[in-house]
């Protein structure tokens, strides 16, 4: 069986050659694109084929959504045993997909090719990146935010872990992966403000909010301790190390947890085209009050939209004075 | 069956080896391949190879071929313009040390301007394959070939 049919845009391309799918995917797998891409692999999936072959080799440059795809349609398939394979990536995006979760065994490293920027073709892939993501700036405010932040730690230290390991037995940090810029799993670190064995007992908790996030008012697992170290922000303040790293920003989106991730639609992954913070718009407008995921969203797309480094700035003061206000009222 | 022929360069072209052999894997390719992989130090398994074929040789299996691919070399590109089967041409690059520069690149992007069929992945060799076409000869000779490269780069 032959058949060739051009879908939706002249970059995406779908081929059946001996009953084998080959979807040609764009030169910009933005969000645009993965909505479309999205009904297309739903259709191709309800014929169950043994395989399904990307061709990537016109794409150069991939958005957060572009991956969330992706990952979703590779689950998807997984789930009804067709094979997903990539074929011909550009090397920059393969880092960015195996960072973001995406196992190796998906590529097929025999079909290298020739990509449009070597050909010249494309001048400059990176200019679609949010300005963020690339700001100078940013990052030294960044460098200079965390080695302070990690004066403070280094100074709160040995009160903290000994109020911790007094109150409730365990470890003095709390360490779990997150996803970051483009779902790039990294290590958060925080100090402990719940029992050890928290994760296990999350069923037993009711979510309070709708949607993939997770929040309680009066969650059991929080010790004492923890409690006066959530009302402080304290325990948020090992995330320096994160910022030194690189792996977040003093300001950006939350950073939300894989389980989160995995529940995501192509249109929520875009809140991930930025760097996460240690505060954000969701912080400083009542962070308490939200209870609606699309909420949260919502904040963090017009915190793209209106992305400057005063902008930042501003956000960073406006955290600072909440904290304080809320210190004093904890105290 | 599928010709397949990279010349007589002294540098393998193990990229376009891989490409046959992947697009086998995953059921791309179901018929008989012959290939002529001159200098190339991996050969697709499951295919009929010869490192060089004599002229009479090529002549005869271009005849038998339904399609014919090739490197983008000047002397492959004059012998399958002589023949009226459909062929694409997979261009050599020097970053994978396939030839000394990237002039079949260039000479592919010129060519790909005559709608003449140039693959730059195993997903263009596998689009060719579902809906091959022949180029129209008259479009491809020495001369225009020249005229169009000298406009180019002059």
């Amino acid at each position: 069986m032959v058949l060739e049919t051009p879908l939706l845009s002249k970059d995406v391309h779908l081929s059946i050659l001996n009953k084998v799918p080959l979807v040609q995917l764009p030169v910009n797998l933005n969000l645009a694109c993965a909505v479309n891409l999205e009904k297309v692999f739903q259709h191709l999936l309800l014929h169950t084929p043994k395989h399904i072959i990307l061709d990537c080799s016109q794409t150069t440059f991939i958005d957060s959504s572009g991956i969330g795809l992706l990952i979703q349609i590779l689950q998807k398939a997984q789930y009804q045993n067709t094979n997903i394979i990539i074929w011909s990536i550009d090397s920059h995006i393969k880092t960015a997909l195996i960072a973001a979760g995406i196992q190796p065994i998906f590529f097929d490293t025999e079909s290298n090719a020739i990509s449009l920027i070597e050909r010249k073709k494309i001048k400059n892939p990176l200019v679609k990146v949010h300005l963020s993501v690339n700001s100078r700036l940013k990052r030294a405010i960044d460098i200079i935010g965390a080695i302070v932040g990690l004066g403070v730690v280094l100074a709160l230290f040995i009160p903290i872990a000994i109020a911790i390991k007094l109150d409730s037995p365990g470890p003095i940090f709390f360490s779990q992966t997150r996803c970051g810029l483009l779902g790039r799993r990294f290590r958060i670190w925080k100090f402990r403000s719940m029992v050890v064995n928290a994760e296990d007992l999350k069923k037993q908790v009711e979510n309070q909010v709708k949607g993939p996030f997770f929040k309680s008012k009066s969650d059991p697992r929080i010790t004492r301790v923890g409690n006066f170290l959530r009302r402080t922000s304290l325990d948020e303040i090992p995330q320096f190390w994160n910022v030194l790293k690189g792996d977040m920003s003093l300001v950006g989106t939350r950073p939300p947890t894989c389980d989160e991730v995995d529940q995501y639609t192509v249109q929520m992954w875009q809140r991930l085209n930025v760097k996460p913070g240690i505060t954000g718009q969701w912080q400083t407008n009542g962070r308490s009050e939200i209870c609606d995921f699309n909420d949260v969203l919502e904040l963090d797309l017009d915190y793209q939209k209106k992305w400057s480094i005063l902008y930042d700035i501003k956000l960073i003061l406006k955290t600072l004075l909440v904290v304080f206000q809320e210190k004093s009222s904890a105290m | 069956m599928i010709l397949v022929t990279v010349g007589t360069e002294q540098f393998p072209f193990n990229r376009l080896m891989s490409w046959i052999q992947v697009m086998t894997k995953r059921g791309f390719i179901s018929e008989e391949v012959v290939v002529q992989y001159g200098s190339s130090t991996t050969v697709p398994t499951g295919v009929k190879s010869y490192p060089l074929l004599a002229p009479e040789q090529f002549q005869a299996l271009t005849k038998q071929a339904r399609i014919i691919i090739g490197h983008c070399g000047e002397g492959t590109i004059l012998l399958l313009s002589a023949t009226a089967k459909p062929y694409i041409l997979v261009p050599r690059s020097q970053k994978f040390k396939e030839h000394i520069d990237d002039h079949q690149i260039e000479l592919a992007e010129a060519l790909a301007q005559f709608n003449v069929p140039i693959a730059w992945s195993p997903g263009d060799l596998v689009r060719f394959l579902a809906l091959p076409r022949i180029v129209p000869v008259t479009l491809i000779s020495a001369t225009t070939i020249c005229a169009r490269l000298h406009d180019r780069f002059k």
